[in-house]
């Protein structure tokens, strides 16, 4: 069996292989290119499975076997308090909408040091491990979470930690191994374990079958079991951020909203109309990505979803770039804005397309274009979009500006 | 050689003659740490902070590298700015305390091509040292105004 490991960081590559089985199979390693948006010279080199992967956004390292990608891994260092753990959410989405497992590796809590003020550990808000159980219950195999080591535990007062100066974090100390976690650490043995049985599930049984087995083996009950244990133990809640931000509204009065576009050649179509709430989200604040595109993903799973589809909603997901009024007497919704317009999202997806090339003549396309453009010729702008253009208009429902909105009819 | 071999060169060497290495950066390492300018020349976060390549010391001197893989002006001259205006010394004061340093030296580890070398040896008012490395792991100081690498 043949394995390709796709890395953005060789270096986290190396650190995984050398402590997993990997390091005794036949593999080979093999640079991922994230979009057409932000590598137009080597995107289209990427095999159409891992695009797929790669649609939504892309993770940190996958591993395939024989052509098939058998789980994923997004490792992250930052500081997970409110919206900010979820900035990579959209990475595990990719990964689990086409049915491979993923690892997201997030520390408990970072150093923070602002001017002034003595250091403190911001910490991880909790509703990730809900979030991330709520995938697993929807797909049905393992979306699993490791903590990235730090001195937390061992030094509540930050001021304190040996590894101040990397906010708290403790890193692998092989150079070859750059950037990565401390390999010793319990949780990172904890989660090679856990690879590993991968590693041999699918070996023995195969990829598909293995893969709906995965439940059910022994370290990965044990892990989502800790997860769950660490959602309460940490005071976790449905009201925190991003919940905190949402409202679910009768869909009548978003139907009313939209009403303004219909006219006797066109009406909404049924897509909408086929659940009775909406989740709105809610987000007053210039139209931009990060964190916003993750945690929506999120929302999806932690409120809407019901299957692996995003057809399999039991709400409608919605976002809204304004102020939000929920007008009760009149059933309908009033949004107001200063930050953001329908032209924000209009403009980014213009520049978007501006990198396309199906509009040159043959004469015009180097020979060593032609496989993006025939790429193009079949995906379009699917790969070409920024992320959180694609990423919003996979998994939201309609998109409401004051001054304009999107919808899906299907 | 890419920048990434010529730092881990450079840290091993360092480490072998007895440095003690606080921090180091290369692209994508992700463990770089970054110096603020100082308070009077912040104006936002984050904003116009840098990541040293390597940061080492002994003996109460601190070593601060820029890397490359080729010359490259753009360091020379923000090292030198570092050097002569001291406008990210709250920072490095901050980094290196407990240290107990005397002084800092700036300098460059480049890739152990002639002529790149020969490009930064006409920049070498800017800095206080020059190194070079290859892919046999092998050192070459090239200029040390203060003598820090004589018992190298």
């Amino acid at each position: 069996m043949k394995y390709r490991i796709w890395y953005s960081t060789e270096s986290f590559a190396d650190f995984i292989i050398a402590n997993t089985e990997l390091r005794h199979k036949t593999f080979v390693k093999k640079k991922m290119y994230e979009s057409d948006a932000n590598n137009a010279r080597n995107f289209h080199t990427m095999p159409d499975h891992i695009k797929k992967i790669l649609y939504l956004d892309a993770p940190d390292l996958i591993v395939e076997i024989d052509h098939e990608p058998i789980f994923s891994v997004e490792v992250s260092t930052e500081a997970g308090t409110g919206h900010n753990v979820f900035q990579r959410f959209a990475r595990l989405a990719a990964s689990v909408e086409n049915n491979v497992p993923s690892f997201y590796i997030y520390p408990e809590a970072v150093i923070i040091t602002r001017q002034n003020t003595a250091p403190r550990w911001d910490r991880i808000n909790p509703l990730i491990f809900k979030a991330l159980d709520d995938v697993m219950s929807i797909y049905k195999i393992p979306s699993l979470f490791y903590y990235f080591p730090t001195d937390y535990q061992t030094h509540s007062v930050a001021s304190t930690s040996p590894n101040l100066i990397q906010k708290g974090l403790k890193y692998d100390p092989n150079r070859n191994y750059s950037g990565s976690p401390l390999g010793a650490d319990s949780e990172m043995t904890s989660m090679f374990s856990a690879m590993d049985e991968i590693i041999n599930v699918v070996e023995k049984h195969g990829v598909i079958k293995g893969r709906d087995t995965l439940l059910g083996r022994r370290p990965i009950i044990d892990r989502r079991t800790l997860m769950g244990q660490e959602f309460i133990n940490k005071g976790g809640t449905m009201t925190t951020s991003p919940l905190s931000a949402i409202e679910r509204v009768p869909t009548q009065y978003v139907l009313n909203y939209l009403s303004q576009f219909e006219n006797n050649q066109y009406q909404i179509g049924e897509l909408l109309r086929s659940r009775q709430e909406t989740v709105i989200y809610k987000i007053d604040a210039k139209f931009r990505g990060d964190p916003y595109p993750g945690a929506l993903a999120a929302i999806d799973y932690l409120v809407c979803r019901e299957g692996k589809s995003f057809e399999e909603r039991r709400y409608n997901l919605i976002m809204v770039w304004g102020n939000l009024t929920i007008d009760s007497a009149n059933e309908t919704l009033i949004i107001e804005s200063q930050k953001s317009t329908i032209n924000d999202f209009i403009s980014s997806v213009q520049a978007s397309e501006n990198k396309n090339i199906l509009s040159k003549n043959y004469t015009q396309i180097s020979n060593s274009e032609v496989p993006r453009y025939y790429m193009q010729v079949r995906y379009g702008s699917t790969y070409s979009k920024v992320k959180h253009i694609r990423v919003f208009s996979y998994f939201a429902d309609a998109i409401l500006f004051p001054d304009g909105s999107l919808w899906r009819d299907a | 050689m890419r920048e990434e071999k010529v730092t881990k060169n450079v840290l091993d060497w360092l480490e072998l003659n007895g440095w003690n290495v606080i921090c180091y950066d290369f692209p994508q390492s992700g463990t770089g740490v970054l110096l603020h300018p100082n308070n009077n020349k912040r104006t936002e976060k984050n904003k116009g902070g840098i990541i040293p390549d390597i940061i080492a010391v002994k003996d109460g001197i601190a070593l601060f590298f820029e890397n490359k893989d080729r010359f490259y002006q753009p360091d020379f001259d923000k090292l030198f700015e570092i050097r002569t205006e001291s406008n990210y010394s709250d920072s490095l004061e901050s980094l290196l305390v407990g240290h107990n340093i005397k002084s800092i030296a700036f300098g460059i580890g480049i890739s152990d091509i002639k002529k790149e070398i020969e490009k930064c040896q006409l920049h070498l008012d800017k800095v206080d040292f020059l190194i070079s490395t290859n892919s046999q792991k092998e050192i070459f100081i090239h200029y040390d105004v203060k003598g820090m690498f004589l018992d190298a």
